[in-house]
């Protein structure tokens, strides 16, 4: 008999309409104030790939210290909260990687310069540009430096990003103090909001 | 749960996959799964879910099995060639103990599976937030007849070998087809079997005994052989007159029991009509708890696994370097993960795919292209969920497992999680972040994960296997839990091993 009931009542309330919920999300996105940053491509146009980094890295460094952001940067995050945003701001850096990684493939020396490479662990790049730089076509490259400029860029880049710190890390995480006023955290907290179970 | 409540749990679920919005350039159809489990009527038919159209080339793959098969009911043919297998050994009393106590320990399996199915619709059907599509996708639904059919199949083979041992112990003596030593071999293994039927049954399962029992009385006044005879042989006597009083009162019950199932039965039409008017009115959302080993939100992340058990997974792949090391390490330490990978990647390496296949690993969707799935519309989810899943089939693993790029399935009500719900996957995400795609130093990552074990105590780890970083802060892993799985510390579990245990009798306790 309590299967039965089970059953019954199961789909009965399966099928209630959820004509509903969609309605009060709609008013919801209506009546709520817009906020600065609503879209990833404004974002990804305010927003460096070496930037996005840097605050990845503080969500790695709130999560692996298991501290508040007022420890850290002196504004309230959660670990838990820096949870949610490491997702999205994965999703922002691939998204910038393409692009970057052809401006790498075109003029790989200007790049280089460009971004900094030889301090790169100042910011605690050396791995998102690493990325970039594994990311290129070699049979792209302007000539010559596919065999010479480039193998030491790959070299280079992963070794200082395998020996990144937990120290440099905090370091990095420290300049962060920005962002929890920042457009990119009221981004974040809207995706993580969009995507929680 | 008799097999009216079983009809009813089938038709429900038939009159909510009816309502599904229609797909429309389907594959080639699907056999469809027929339930033998209701006795008196017609069986129910489903329709296993399929897969939309990849492109003109995937049209032409062969039909998908649906990923479980009901068991159908043995023939007589086969069955009398297992009885005679039994019956002329060596030694008879001994194989037909053996015989029996498998088949039912069996029957007494799937009858408790049966009745912790019912106790967790009970809980499940008290939720408020069900959501639309949970009956469709709910795997527990394919097991519960699984589990039945099973139980049939099982009884079955007792019932049939109890008579046969009746009918020849209890055949008269000028049959000449029944020899002095058939008989007594017959009246050993009648013997054997009320008592393995007894014995192998135990206290969590008095009810199964119960039925068992019953089946076996219902033999021996089938009239096979005649009652005075029947009533001459002590043992036989003793047994029925034991349970007669039980019998009676069970033939009560269930004589009562059926002027309910009679009532609920004229009230059905008007319940069904009800029904299909209210699920006319409803919107497609996202599907709920699919099944009862999971969460309201229909997903799995680890949380709900018991203390100690761990998944490793691995995400983007495959990839040409970096997969077949974590494969080999795996191996090493005897270990099993489950890989979420992009079609993309996994067309273009077919070898990889089998070697992880023939390795033991299981396999899970992880999207075509890796796109962030809730910024998506109809057609980019069509082809990043359905024919990401053609895709595998292709390569030769039907996934039972997705895992949406960056955790993003958009909220509980959204479309992706509505496509996944409709492809019978369940979403599957972490509670252990390895972050080894943000860091690249294989020890950080390495402690990071160690760190979040001790707090999380159980779960799913991600990793990705496109990452040198990874590969190597994974090995270390694997080695800690090869040593902590020998104290006992640890057990690793593949996704599809910790949900087929987590939707068990056992692992819903």
């Amino acid at each position: 008999m309590k299967i039965v009931i089970a059953a019954l009542a199961l789909v009965l309330t399966a099928c209630s309409s959820s004509e509903k919920k969609v309605d009060e999300t709609k008013s919801a996105l209506v009546a709520a104030p817009v906020p600065a940053v609503t879209t990833s491509e404004d974002v990804l146009q305010r927003y460096s790939i070496v930037e996005l980094n840097s605050v990845a890295n503080l969500m790695k460094v709130i999560i692996d210290e298991n501290k508040n952001g007022e420890d850290i940067i002196g504004c309230p995050l959660t670990p838990k909260e820096a949870g949610t945003y490491t997702m999205p701001l994965k999703y922002l850096i691939d998204q910038q990687m393409r692009a970057e990684t052809e401006a790498y493939t075109a003029d790989p020396k200007n790049y280089a310069i460009e971004k900094g490479f030889e301090t790169c662990a100042s910011q605690c790049a050396c791995g998102v540009l690493s990325d970039v730089v594994n990311g290129a076509n070699e049979s792209s490259l302007p000539r010559g430096v596919s065999s010479k400029l480039h193998p030491r860029n790959k070299q280079r880049l992963a070794q200082k990003a395998s020996h990144q710190s937990k120290r440099e890390s905090l370091a990095c995480a420290r300049k962060q103090s920005s962002f929890c006023n920042s457009d990119l955290k009221a981004y974040l907290q809207k995706e993580a909001k969009d995507n929680a179970d | 749960m008799n097999r009216f409540h079983l009809l009813v749990v089938v038709a429900s679920f038939a009159a909510l996959a009816s309502c599904t919005t229609n797909q429309s350039a389907l594959l080639p159809p699907l056999p469809e799964v027929e339930a033998h489990v209701i006795s008196g009527g017609a069986p129910i038919r489903m329709q296993p879910v399929a897969l939309e159209s990849a492109s003109t080339a995937a049209s032409s793959a062969a039909p998908l099995e649906p990923v479980r098969s009901v068991a159908s009911i043995p023939s007589e043919a086969s069955l009398e060639k297992e009885f005679q297998a039994v019956i002329s050994s060596e030694d008879v009393d001994k194989e037909t103990r053996q015989y029996i106590d498998r088949v039912a320990r069996i029957f007494y399996r799937t009858q408790a599976l049966l009745n912790d199915y019912d106790a967790k619709l009970d809980d499940y059907a008290k939720q408020t937030n069900v959501a639309d599509g949970a009956l469709q996708t709910d795997d527990t639904y394919a097991r519960l007849i699984s589990a039945w059919s099973l139980r049939e199949e099982t009884t079955a083979k007792i019932t049939y070998f109890y008579k046969r041992a009746n009918e020849i112990a209890h055949a008269r003596m000028n049959d000449s087809k029944v020899s002095k030593d058939l008989q007594n071999r017959a009246l050993l293994m009648n013997r054997a079997i009320r008592n393995t039927v007894v014995s192998s049954a135990n206290s969590t399962n008095r009810l199964a005994k119960q039925n068992l029992l019953k089946e076996l009385i219902e033999v021996q006044k089938s009239g096979a052989f005649s009652n005075q005879i029947l009533n001459g042989a002590r043992e036989t006597s003793d047994f029925y007159e034991r349970n007669k009083l039980q019998l009676a009162r069970e033939t009560e019950n269930a004589r009562k029991d059926e002027e309910i199932n009679q009532e609920i039965e004229a009230r059905a039409p008007e319940i069904k009509a009800a029904l299909a008017e209210q699920y006319e009115k409803r919107t497609p959302q996202s599907v709920g708890a699919i099944a009862p080993g999971l969460g309201r939100s229909g997903m799995m992340n680890g949380f709900e696994f018991k203390t100690g058990r761990w998944a490793l997974t691995f995400d983007d792949g495959p990839h040409s370097t970096y997969t077949p090391q974590a494969l080999a390490n795996l191996k090493a330490n005897d270990m099993k993960a489950t890989f979420f990978w992009i079609a993309q990647n996994v067309s273009k390496m077919p070898s990889i795919v089998k070697q992880a296949q023939a390795a033991g690993h299981t396999l899970a969707n992880h999207s075509y292209t890796h796109a962030n799935l809730p910024k998506l519309g109809p057609g980019g989810l069509r082809h990043e969920i359905i024919e990401s899943t053609t895709v595998d089939v292709q390569n030769g693993y039907r996934p039972r497992f997705f895992r949406c790029p960056y955790g993003a399935c958009g909220s509980q009500t959204s479309a992706v999680r509505q496509k996944i719900a409709d492809l019978g996957l369940v979403s599957v995400t972490w509670n252990v972040d390895s972050l080894d795609w943000q860091d690249k130093n294989p020890q950080s990552v390495y402690e990071r994960v160690k760190k979040q074990m001790a707090v999380q105590k159980r779960g799913i780890i991600l990793f990705h296997d496109i990452h040198p970083q990874s590969i190597a802060a994974s090995k270390m892993l694997m080695a800690d839990f090869a040593a902590g799985q020998k104290k006992g510390i640890y057990r690793t579990v593949t996704i599809d091993q910790a949900f087929d245990e987590l939707n068990t009798a056992e692992g819903m306790k």
